[in-house]
C-alpha cells in the first residue's frame, strides 16, 4: 500500500518523523528539516551578516550534516556568512584517523577552507599517549577538556567570529540529564543556552538544539552524505551510559520529550566566576583552567592531579617546576593566513619548552 | 569530563568504616547503615526526628516574620497513607504536643485537619485505566480513617471523581464545565449535566487520555488542585505534603522529561508561595525512602499500600516509572544519587519570567509566555505553498465561527466576547498531554471556571486601556 505524505498529499511518504510522527515524503522531510533549522538560526539571532563562522567538524554524521545544511542555508537564505571547517586531531588512531579522512573529502565537496588543530601540535601529547599514561578510566576527561580549548584556540588562527557545533537535541538532553546527576548546577544553567559567549572568547552556538538525532540520520541517510560513524574507541563509562539508555527508553514513551526548557538557578547559589587562567589565558572559573592543571599533570607524571583532589595532590608534591611544558598563552596564537593545513608542522615554542624540559 | 564520577570516587577514598559502631553515639553497636553512615537504633531516631524538625522549624520562621502575627496556624496534612506521610503525621504530632522547654509557648499550630484522597476509581468498575483490573479495589477512606482516629485529628475524606463537585472551585459553586472537542481543541462552557454521575465523568476524560503518561500527569495535578482547593475552603494556611527525598528527585527528572523545567522549582522545593494563601512545605524532602522504611520499622508506624496506575506494570509503561526504575536502580549502584538530585534541585529557583497570570488552568502551574511559538517555530509542519491555503481555510472557517459566535451571543448573553483559545492557557506539559486525546473529553469545573477567570481578565485589561473615555463606571458594559 502506497502511503501519501501528509504535508504535500502527492509523493509517497517514506519516513514518519521522530518529532511529529507525521508520515512524510523525502522533499518535505528536506523542507521541514532545514527550516526548523533555519527558524532556530533567525530567532535566536545567532549570525551577523558578514560574520565569518567556523564549523567544528569531527567526520562524524552531526557534523557533516551542519556542514551540509550550514552551506546550504547560507545560499538560500543569504546569510553572508564565510564559513570554514575546522577539526581537531586527538591523535587517536583508528578513529580519528579515520574520520579525517571523511572531514577532508567533505571538505573537497563542500569547497570550504579546512584547518586542522591536533592535540600533540598543542599541548605535546595525543590521546593515545594519555591513554598509556592515564589508562582507561578518566581518558574522557583529558579529550574533553582540551578539545575545548582546542577549538577556540583553532578559531582564534582561522580569525572567526563563531564557531558552530553539531550538537543535537538529544546530547543537550543528555547533558541536562547528566549535570542533574552529577549536581554541577552551574552548567545545569549554561548547558542550555543556545549560544554562550564569554569575555574575550568567541561565540559558539548550536544551530540543532531542536533537532532530533534520528532525523540528522535520516537527512544523511537520503541525502546520502559521507560521514564516519564508529564509537570513539575509548568509549564512555559506565554512568553515563545508564544517562544514555535512560534517554532512549524515554524517546520511546514520548519521542518529545527529548526538547527541553530552560531552568533557572537560585540567586543566592555562589556561582563561580568566570576568569581568565593565570598560565595560558583561557577563560577559566579557577586560577588555573582545567587543561593547564591536567597536562601539568601530565608533564609531571602525575596524571591524577587534576583529577579529584587537586589540592592534596598539590600539598604533597609541591607546585610546577619552573621547566615543565605549557601552552602558550591564548594571545600569542598565530592567524594563520591562507594556508589552513598546517596541522602537521609542530609548535616551535612547545618543542622548545619540551626539549628544555628534558634537559 | 565523561568519566569523573564524584560518587564513584568518593566511595573509592572512603573506606569502609572498620568498626561496626555508631558513627554518633560511638558506644552502642550500629543497626542501621544509612549510604555511608553506620547507626544505632537510638541515634538513628534521633537524627531522622530532627532532620524533621529543622525542616519545620524553618518554615516556620519564615512564615512568622512574614507575617508578623505571631504563633498559631491552621494547617493540613496531605495524607496518602503510604510510608511517608504515615511518618510525617506522625511526626508533627509529636513536634505538636510535646515541646516541654516551652510549655508557656503555644503550640506550633492552632489546628491541623487530615485530607485523603481516595483513588480506587481509578481501579474499580469497567475502568481500563489498569491492566490488572480483575483486583478492583476498595476504597482506602477507611483504612486511612482507622489510622487518622490514633490522633484525634478532623479528618476529611475525599473521593478523586469528585473534583467535579462544583465547590471544588475558587467561587465554590461554579456549576459549569468545560468540554473539549477532539480535532480543532474548540472548547464549550456547558452547564453540568446532573445525569451523568462524577465517576462516570473522571472515567471518561481519563480513558480518553491514550498514553499512560499523560493520564499520570493529570490524575497528580487533579489530586494536587484538589487538595490546594480543599485547604483553602477549610481556612488552612498551609498545606503538608510528605513527599520524601526519594520521591523529590524522581520528580526532578520525570518532570524536566515532560517538559515541566519551567515550573520545576515550584513542585519540589520545601517551601512554595505559589497558590497565594495556601503554601505548600515539605517538611519529608530530606529523608530517603528507606529511611523512612527504617524509622517506621522501629517505631511500629502501620501503613497502607496504595497502588498508582503504573503499579506492577512494566518499567517502560510511563515517564514516571521510568524514572522511578532508573534513580532506583542508580542509587544502588551510586548511593549519593538521590540526595545529590535533591540538593540540585533544590538550588533551582523559580524564573524571573514567572507571570501571576500565565497561570495553566489544568495545572496551575506558571507557563511561559509564548511558548505555543516558539513550539511552532521548531516543529515546522506544512511547506509554505499549502500553509497558505491553509491559513486561508482557517480564516474562513473562523470567520464561520464567528457568526455561529455572534448568533450565540444574541440568544443567551452569558458568554463574553473576548474569544480565548483553550491551547493557549496551558503549560507546555499539559497540551502535549491533552494532545493524545481521542475523543470529547469533559473537564472539571475548576478549569471551566479558569477560563472564564481568563476572559474576564482579558476584559478587564480592555477596559483599563479605554478608562479614560468611558463615560459611566458600570461593570456590566
Amino acid at each position: 500500500m502506497v502511503r501519501p505524505c501528509v504535508i504535500c498529499d502527492k509523493e509517497r511518504a517514506v519516513v514518519k518523523r521522530p518529532k511529529t510522527g507525521q508520515k512524510v515524503c523525502r522533499e518535505c522531510f528536506y523542507y521541514v528539516f532545514e527550516t526548523e533549522i533555519h527558524n532556530t538560526i533567525i530567532d535566536n539571532k545567532l549570525f551577523k551578516k558578514s560574520d565569518k563562522v567556523a564549523i567544528a567538524a569531527s567526520g562524524g554524521k552531526d557534523s557533516t550534516v551542519l556542514a551540509h545544511v550550514m552551506k546550504l542555508l547560507n545560499e538560500r537564505y543569504q546569510y553572508g556568512l564565510e564559513l570554514f571547517l575546522l577539526s581537531i586531531d586527538e591523535g587517536i588512531t583508528g578513529y580519528r584517523d579515520d574520520s579525517l579522512e571523511t572531514v577532508k573529502r567533505n571538505q573537497q565537496q563542500y569547497e570550504l577552507p579546512l584547518k586542522i588543530v591536533s592535540y600533540s601540535e598543542l599541548y605535546g601529547w595525543s590521546m593515545d599517549q594519555i591513554v598509556k599514561e592515564v589508562g582507561l578510566k578518566n581518558n574522557c576527561t583529558f579529550c574533553g577538556v582540551f578539545r575545548r580549548q582546542a577549538l577556540d584556540r583553532g578559531a582564534v588562527m582561522l580569525d572567526v567570529d563563531h564557531i558552530v557545533t553539531g550538537h543535537n537535541a538529544d546530547d543537550i538532553a543528555e547533558t541536562v540529564l547528566m549535570n542533574i546527576l552529577r549536581g554541577d548546577i552551574a552548567r545545569l544553567q549554561r548547558c542550555t543556552e543556545i549560544c554562550t559567549t564569554g569575555e574575550g572568547c568567541i561565540r559558539r552556538s548550536k544551530p540543532f538544539k531542536y533537532t532530533y538525532e534520528k532525523e540528522i540520520v535520516m537527512y544523511a541517510y537520503f541525502k546520502k552524505l559521507d560521514y564516519f560513524s564508529t564509537e570513539c574507541i575509548y568509549s564512555p563509562n559506565a554512568y553515563r551510559g545508564h544517562a544514555r539508555t535512560f534517554l532512549k527508553d524515554l524517546e520511546v514513551i514520548r519521542p518529545s520529550a527529548i526538547i527541553g526548557e530552560a531552568f533557572e538557578v537560585k540567586k543566592e547559589v555562589k556561582l563561580p566566576i568566570q576568569g581568565v587562567c593565570k598560565r595560558c589565558g583561557y577563560m577559566s572559573s579557577n586560577e588555573l583552567c582545567k587543561a593547564c592543571v591536567l597536562l601539568e599533570g601530565l608533564n609531571r607524571g602525575l596524571p591524577k592531579l587534576g583529577i579529584g583532589k587537586t589540592q592534596r595532590m598539590r600539598k604533597v608534591h609541591g607546585d610546577m617546576p619552573r621547566d615543565t611544558a605549557i601552552i602558550p598563552h591564548f594571545n600569542r596564537i598565530q592567524i594563520s593566513n591562507g594556508n589552513y593545513d598546517d596541522s602537521n608542522k609542530p609548535n616551535e615554542e612547545l618543542q622548545k619548552n619540551n626539549k628544555i624540559d628534558q634537559g | 569530563m565523561c568519566s569523573v564520577q564524584e560518587t564513584s570516587l568518593e566511595l573509592n577514598v572512603k573506606t569502609k568504616p572498620a568498626t561496626k559502631d555508631c558513627i554518633k553515639c560511638k558506644t552502642a553497636k550500629a543497626t542501621v547503615l544509612i549510604r555511608h553512615s553506620t547507626y544505632c537504633n537510638k541515634c538513628f531516631q534521633h537524627v531522622f526526628v530532627g532532620k524533621f524538625r529543622k525542616n519545620v522549624e524553618k518554615s516556620r520562621i519564615l512564615s512568622n516574620s512574614a507575617k508578623l502575627n505571631g504563633y498559631g496556624e491552621k494547617v493540613m496534612i496531605g495524607f496518602s497513607g503510604g510510608p511517608s506521610s504515615r511518618t510525617m503525621l506522625q511526626l508533627i504530632n509529636e513536634y505538636n504536643e510535646a515541646r516541654p522547654h516551652e510549655i508557656s509557648k503555644k503550640c506550633a499550630y492552632t489546628e491541623i485537619i487530615v485530607c485523603h484522597i481516595d483513588e480506587s476509581v481509578l481501579f474499580n468498575n469497567g475502568s481500563t485505566l489498569s491492566t490488572n483490573s480483575k483486583c478492583s479495589q476498595e476504597s482506602t477512606i477507611l483504612q486511612v480513617e482507622k489510622i487518622v482516629q490514633k490522633y484525634n485529628y478532623p479528618f476529611i475524606g475525599l473521593y478523586l471523581q469528585d473534583i467535579f463537585n462544583p465547590e471544588v472551585t475558587k467561587s465554590g459553586c461554579y456549576s459549569k464545565v468545560l468540554e473539549l472537542a477532539v480535532d480543532d481543541a474548540k472548547m464549550l462552557q456547558l452547564e453540568e449535566d446532573p445525569a451523568i454521575s462524577s465517576t462516570e465523568k473522571l472515567l471518561n476524560l481519563l480513558n480518553n487520555i491514550s498514553k499512560l503518561t499523560a493520564k499520570e500527569d493529570f490524575v497528580w495535578y487533579l489530586k494536587l488542585c484538589y487538595l490546594i482547593f480543599t485547604a483553602r475552603k477549610n481556612g488552612c494556611k498551609r498545606l503538608l505534603l510528605g513527599d520524601c527525598s526519594s520521591r523529590l528527585s524522581i520528580k526532578i527528572i520525570s518532570q524536566t522529561s515532560k517538559g515541566r523545567g519551567f515550573s520545576l522549582p515550584l513542585e519540589t522545593s520545601g517551601e512554595i508561595d505559589w497558590f497565594e494563601d495556601v503554601i505548600i512545605t515539605r517538611p519529608m524532602k530530606d529523608m530517603l525512602s528507606k529511611e523512612i522504611g527504617i524509622y517506621n520499622q522501629l517505631t511500629g508506624l502501620d501503613s497502607i499500600y496504595v497502588p498508582s496506575i503504573t503499579s506492577m506494570m512494566h518499567p517502560k509503561a510511563s515517564i514516571e516509572r521510568l524514572t522511578e526504575d532508573f534513580i532506583l536502580r542508580l542509587d544502588k549502584e551510586f548511593p549519593s544519587t538521590v540526595s545529590t538530585i535533591a540538593r540540585t534541585g533544590a538550588k533551582l529557583t523559580p524564573s524571573d519570567s514567572i507571570v501571576k497570570e500565565n497561570r495553566c488552568i489544568v495545572c496551575l502551574m506558571p507557563y511561559q509566555e509564548n511558548n505555543k511559538i516558539w513550539q511552532k517555530r521548531i516543529t515546522v509542519m506544512m511547506v509554505p505553498s499549502l500553509q497558505k491555503s491553509e491559513e486561508c481555510n482557517r480564516q474562513q472557517s473562523s470567520s464561520n465561527k464567528a457568526t455561529s459566535y455572534y448568533d450565540n451571543c444574541k440568544s443567551s448573553n452569558d458568554e463574553s466576547t473576548t474569544n480565548v483559545e483553550f491551547m493557549d492557557l496551558l503549560c507546555y506539559a499539559c497540551r502535549v498531554n491533552l494532545n493524545v486525546i481521542n475523543q470529547r473529553i469533559i473537564l472539571p469545573p475548576y478549569v471551566a471556571e479558569g477560563v472564564e477567570d481568563k476572559k474576564s481578565n482579558n476584559r478587564k485589561q480592555m477596559k483599563k486601556q479605554i478608562e479614560n473615555y468611558l463615560l459611566c463606571d458600570d461593570d456590566d458594559l
